[in-house]
């Protein structure tokens, strides 16, 4: 008969099965027409048999996994991983047989109706870290191990990581479905409610207070037990049972790398398995997610891209991780980068911390200025604080203080040497601060100011 | 390892502790081979079920036709009235499949698992035997108190069920669902029936009627109020909002009211999901030989001066008795002279009665020539086409038996006392090459037969039902032909009241299978209709009996009027608007 197959059972299973042959079809319409023909189809008597049958063993296997093509460890290491702020070094590097598990969970979620799902969870069970599943874990060829999986460890850990893993992964459909029922559940729950609570309105009205009474607490009763069935109803179920493990032994390749930074160095474990050429990215130091591109800080702490702060000024490298004061943790107010402590400049009066670009030393009184605390002198043009720049003549004090000196002074020299326009003026005055010689020369109708610096520069003229 | 590992992200989660075991054995380095390992993934994959988006239990469903609008109510139902509804098609499109698609999709699913089922006390072992047959799920009929705990998937009668006995074990159960058929009885929610099937505790409730509304508005509020509280609010919130002063009929707004009804109700018509061919009923006249006639008339004189005597109570052995021997004696002298000869030896009788009863043998088995035999041989004759023949008695059958092979036809026999194998063979012969099928009403139940389209019955059963269930054989759903229905009727005999009543009163021969029941439901007789058929057969005197055929006649005759009414009341407020398709 076409479509039907003919099944002996293995002696072992004829108990289980009832039966020692079975004909079966995956055809209804073959089921109908022959006798003694069973059908498979979900929810059919004998599939349920088999499926019990089948899920009462296979509980737990174990496999090997060969390695692919070779590949050195430099290869493998550029391949997954980058760096900044250091340079990787293989310094050592060894292979090894690594366990890994695979666990499969069915779950189930019943509310008024089912959502049933198997999900699969890899773990290396050295790490507990999650490994990407992959098709090769359902290989029925795979070989054995050689020797039988001794040195016993404790599975409990990597249950339970896989339970946890398997926990955030079902998350969203739980809540769905959980959400749902709920709603469907206050919509039903509201109707009774309203429902009762119009009957007992009714009674009051209609009925003596000692009939309205006895009524009412026949209504409430009655409340109850719909509203207990509803919530039976719509009631979230949701079960989890273990399906079966599968013990993976994978050829792996466990290295330390030395990674140079600008300051301290630092040795990092890592390792990959032979089959996926794969490395399990790294974490953080500082905040704990994977990363594919590796930061050092001057510290060595490893970390990501979000975790690193650097310094504008200096390329000082920190992070979360790093000790408090050690951190690049201020940012310019007024430019916005990131600064070492160094390289902060907390002004004098009280805007904020700025970066030593945005930062003006007053010439005058010597103190630190910055964004709108900052103006420039009218007549020297150069930059002071604001309460040394006064504000009617937009002149500031080193200038309001101009003296007479006369015409062979030493400053007027410098100035005769360096300016062209010095010639013409027969009258002299100057006057000197923190930073700069103020000099100005006086003709009958015209007046100009000369800036030496320190040094006796010409640095500004007009 | 014992310790459960404690939900730490998705708190309602409650881990197996058969995990531990399986933990156990991959701590103690048990391992299985791949292959049963793959094996264990693919059950669990292959088994899991999900949603509602078909019904997994069709091709489950074996030597049922299943059609297209009792999938679709089933999966509405599932969807979106959530397991709660009235299921009220008209007549014939099969209420009963429809439940037991939800009923059997819940099981497969794992949703359900105590099931009750509320029915007439007549129907309980019809019910079992369908959900065993065509569902495959095995019910019990409750028999006594303990069964309640016992079993987790009863059918019960309603008025066993309520009885104070039973009710205090119902009570403190909760059933996944419960169906209730013949829901019409719960229209009044003042009756104890409403307030009992109100009290039990059920998660999916499915309530199978056909007539939903009957007389007034208020029947289907309590209905709809038994299901979904709330869903037309309380009575006076229903009162005010839909009923027109003094008229309990017609609600103000049909079509608001309808909407309401959607979400709790689908109502199937015949005409909009299946049409049935045609059906003729041809009535034969026999005149009966004059050995017959003899017997016939000596058989029926005993009868009548026996019968009326005979106390209700004490002696129904011998009023049960001497009522098969008439309807014997009317199929024929073989079944008459079996009972006859059982009779004559039984010590319920005196011996003048014993000797009279010999006598009235003799007579039976001194019968030549029997007419309707040679009627039936010359009907045969005349058809290439395959058909049925009922009769009642087992004699009567083994004498067709004899004659139809003495006259070279092939046939094949069907009868309660045959296994359940050999009635597959004989349907399966039928099927194949035989012409006849020759059955005692054993062969009614369950098995199709559509593949025919004639019909003979050799003799009239005096229930209605009967005669109905065997025209439901082969004129039902998947017929595809014209249907022929011939019923041998023998002059000067009780047949004469028998198609008085059932041909000219009812029109038994027209109505749609189903609806016998529910006008029949209506007549107000605490007898059974074979009773009073008997009594008035067995009155003396002949004007007597006109006058009580003529005012039995009449009740029925208002019963079927009846019906008609509740018939357009309900097309009137309901229409086509709760089918699940062809709706407007
Ligand atoms: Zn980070
Ligand atoms: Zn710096
Ligand atoms: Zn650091
Ligand atoms: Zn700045
Ligand atoms: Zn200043
Ligand atoms: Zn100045």
């Amino acid at each position: 008969m076409p479509g039907v197959v003919r099944y002996e059972i293995p002696p072992e299973r004829r108990a289980a099965l009832n039966a020692a042959v079975l004909r079966v079809t995956f055809d209804p319409a073959l089921a109908e027409k022959y006798d003694g023909v069973e059908l498979l189809t979900p929810g059919s008597l004998l599939l349920d048999r088999i499926i019990e049958d089948a899920s009462s063993r296979g509980h737990h296997c174990v496999a090997i996994v060969q390695a692919g093509d070779e590949s050195s460890e430099r290869e493998v290491l550029a391949a997954n991983l980058s760096f900044r702020n250091a340079t990787p070094e293989v310094s050592s590097s060894k292979r090894d047989l690594v366990p890994y598990m695979l666990f499969t969970f069915r779950i189930t979620l019943i509310t008024d109706e089912k959502t049933e799902l198997l999900e699969t969870v890899v773990l290396n069970c050295d790490s507990l870290r999650e490994h990407q599943v992959r098709d090769m874990f359902f290989e029925e060829a795979l070989a054995l191990p050689e020797e039988p999986l001794t040195g016993k460890r404790d599975i409990r850990p990597v249950y339970v990581a896989a339970c946890e893993e398997m926990e955030k992964r079902i998350g969203a459909v739980v809540a769905d479905c959980r959400e749902s029922a709920r709603g469907r559940l206050t919509e039903e729950e509201q109707r009774i409610k309203d429902y009762f609570a119009g009957l007992a309105r009714e009674a009051q009205v209609s009925k003596y207070p000692e009939q309205a009474k006895a009524a009412i607490e026949a209504y409430s009763a009655e409340e109850r037990k719909r509203l207990e069935e509803a919530q039976l109803k719509y009631s979230l179920d949701a079960r989890v049972r273990l399906v079966g493990v599968r013990t993976i032994m994978v050829p792996t390749v466990k290295m330390a790398v030395l990674l140079t930074g600008r300051k301290k160095g630092r040795e990092i474990e890592l390792q990959y398995d032979e089959v996926s050429l794969e490395i399990p990215p790294p974490r953080c130091d500082a905040c704990g997610t994977e990363m594919k591109e590796l930061g050092l800080c001057d510290e060595g702490h490893l970390v990501c891209g979000e975790c690193e702060r650097k310094c504008a000024v200096c390329d000082r490298v920190s992070c979360q991780a790093c000790a408090e004061n050690l951190r690049v943790s201020d940012k310019c107010a007024q430019c916005g980068r990131l600064l070492c402590e160094l390289h902060a400049v907390r002004d004098d009066f009280g805007l904020g911390v700025y970066c030593p670009d945005h930062t003006t030393e007053c010439p005058s009184c010597g103190k630190k200025a910055s964004g709108s605390f900052v103006a420039r002198c009218g007549r020297c043009n150069q930059r002071y604080c604001f309460l040394c720049v006064a504000a009617k003549e937009k002149s500031c004090g080193t200038c309001r203080s101009l003296t007479g000196v006369s015409a062979d002074n030493a400053d007027v020299a410098r100035v005769k040497s360096q300016s062209a326009f010095a010639g013409k003026f027969g009258k002299w005055k100057a006057a000197r601060n923190r930073k700069f010689t103020i000099v100005e020369g006086r003709a009958m109708l015209a007046k100009r100011t000369f800036v030496l610096d320190m040094e006796g520069q010409l640095v500004w003229e007009g | 390892m014992t310790e459960a590992y404690a939900p730490r992200h998705v708190p309602e989660l409650r881990f197996s502790p058969e995990d531990f075991a399986i933990l156990n054995e991959v701590q103690d380095g048990i391992v299985e081979d791949s292959r049963s390992w793959l094996l264990n993934l693919d059950a669990n994959a292959l088994s899991l079920k999900s949603g509602f988006e078909e019904l997994l239990c069709l091709p489950l469903v074996r030597g049922l036709r299943k059609y297209d609008f009792q999938i679709k109510t089933a999966l509405k139902v599932l969807r979106e009235l959530r397991g709660r509804a009235i299921l009220a098609d008209e007549v014939g499109l099969g209420k009963t499949i429809e439940a037991g698609l939800i009923a059997k999709e819940l099981m497969i699913r794992g949703l359900v698992r105590k099931v009750l089922i509320l029915v007439p006390a007549s129907l309980t072992e019809q019910w079992r035997d369908e959900m065993q047959e065509k569902f495959g799920i095995p019910f019990e009929v409750t028999d006594e108190v303990e069964d309640w705990a016992r079993h987790d998937r009863l059918i019960c009668s309603l008025d066993t069920a309520k009885s104070p006995r039973h009710s205090v074990n119902i009570e403190g159960i909760t059933f996944d669902l419960v169906i209730v058929d013949e829901a019409h009885k719960l229209k009044n929610r003042l009756t104890l029936n409403w307030k009992f099937v109100n009290g039990i505790r059920k998660k999916y409730l499915l309530l199978l009627t056909a007539t939903p509304v009957q007389n007034d508005l208020e029947e289907l509020f309590n209905l709809v109020t038994l299901l979904k509280p709330g869903q037309l609010g309380t009575w006076g919130q229903f009162k005010k909002r839909f009923l027109a002063a003094g008229d309990k009929r017609m609600p103000k707004d049909v079509g608001d009211l309808r909407g309401l009804l959607f979400e709790v109700m689908i109502r199937n018509r015949r005409g909009n999901v299946l049409t049935l061919p045609p059906r003729r009923a041809h009535l034969a006249r026999i005149t009966f030989s004059p050995g017959e006639r003899r017997l016939y008339d000596e058989v029926t004189a005993y009868i009548r001066s026996r019968y009326p005597r005979l106390d209700r109570k004490e002696a129904s052995v011998n009023r049960l008795a001497l009522m098969i021997l008439q309807k014997e004696v009317g199929s024929s002298s073989f079944a008459a002279a079996a009972t006859l000869r059982r009779l004559s030896e039984s010590e319920q009788f005196t011996f003048e009665e014993r000797e009279q009863l010999s006598r009235l043998r003799d007579m039976a088995v001194s019968v030549d020539r029997h007419e309707k035999g040679g009627k039936l041989v010359e009907f045969l004759g005349k058809f290439d086409d395959k058909v049925l023949v009922f009769t009642q008695y087992l004699p009567t059958l083994s004498y067709l038996d004899g004659l139809l092979k003495q006259e070279g036809f092939s046939h094949s026999l069907f009868h309660g006392g045959m296994d359940a194998w050999t009635k597959e063979e004989s349907v399966r012969k039928f099927k194949g090459d035989a012409k006849v099928f020759l059955s005692t009403e054993a062969g009614g139940e369950g098995r199709n037969l559509q593949f025919a389209n004639k019909l003979v019955n050799y003799d009239l059963p005096w229930n209605p039902l009967r005669l109905e269930q065997r025209i439901g054989r082969i004129h039902r759903v998947g017929q595809e032909r014209e249907c022929q229905i011939v019923s041998f009727w023998t002059e000067r005999t009780i047949d004469e009241y028998i198609l008085e009543l059932l041909d000219k009163k009812i029109d038994m021969f027209e109505l749609v299978v189903g609806e016998l029941d529910l006008i029949l439901g209506s007549v107000e007789d605490r007898r059974s209709f074979e009773e009073v058929l008997m009594d008035i057969w067995s009155m003396e005197s002949e004007a007597e009996r006109r006058r009580e055929l003529e005012r039995f006649g009449g009740e029925l005759l208002d019963a079927k009027k009846r019906y008609a009414a509740v018939k357009s009341y309900q097309e009137g407020l309901l229409g086509s608007s709760l089918a699940v398709e062809g709706s407007t």
